[in-house]
């Protein structure tokens, strides 16, 4: 009965022990395909958009 | 007759009391919008001339970096603020365009990397520091 109970209480802390050591999965999409996987005409429209915000902030860039 | 007279008085202190405050409220107002222009102007001659001794370079995201870590605290309080600015302009150029900010950021930084002097620091995205 006692060896039951330590049992159930291994079967509960389980799961919490495992949660926290479960190593976080990190999906990364390479960021760089953001840009190149643009339609050629949305890209082309954020070029002009971008172009003209940098000549118009010429203390940032 | 005295109680006309007391309230004109009020009436007069009334404006005088808000001639005063709408005073006061304009000088806060020059005086919190000059400095931070003189600051961005400030950060970026910092930032140029970090730029110019290979402490600073250009990222394939858009955005400013240290090609060695940070040292210098106004450093680093220059390149963040030149950021956050760079950051407003990809959120606006992107809402025109229809696209994410970190896809007008990229966008950016290929014409940055473009007029980039010779000899400053590029590191594109998913790699190191490179000189131009």
């Amino acid at each position: 009965m006692k060896h039951a109970h330590a049992w159930l209480a291994v079967g509960a802390a389980l799961p919490l022990a495992m949660g926290g050591c479960t190593p976080t999965v990190r999906v990364e999409v390479a960021p760089i395909n953001i840009y190149a996987k643009l339609d050629a005409d949305v890209r082309v429209r954020l070029d002009k958009e971008v172009q003209s915000a940098i000549d118009k902030n010429p203390g940032l860039f | 007759m005295t109680r006309s007279n007391t309230v004109r008085n009020g009436l007069a202190r009334l404006a005088a009391a808000a001639l005063l405050m709408s005073s006061s409220s304009l000088a806060v107002l020059t005086v919190t919008i000059t400095p931070a222009q003189a600051d961005v102007a400030a950060s970026k001659a910092a930032i140029d001339a970090a730029k110019a001794r290979g402490i600073v370079g250009e990222q394939g995201d858009g955005y400013l970096g240290f090609v060695s870590s940070a040292s210098d605290p106004a450093l680093a309080a220059a390149l963040a603020e030149i950021n956050a600015g760079r950051a407003a302009v990809y959120r606006d150029s992107a809402a025109r365009a229809g696209v994410t900010p970190a896809a007008a950021g990229q966008a950016a930084a290929q014409q940055i990397l473009a007029r980039l002097p010779p000899g400053q620091y590029y590191k594109p995205i998913g790699g190191g520091w490179m000189k131009r």
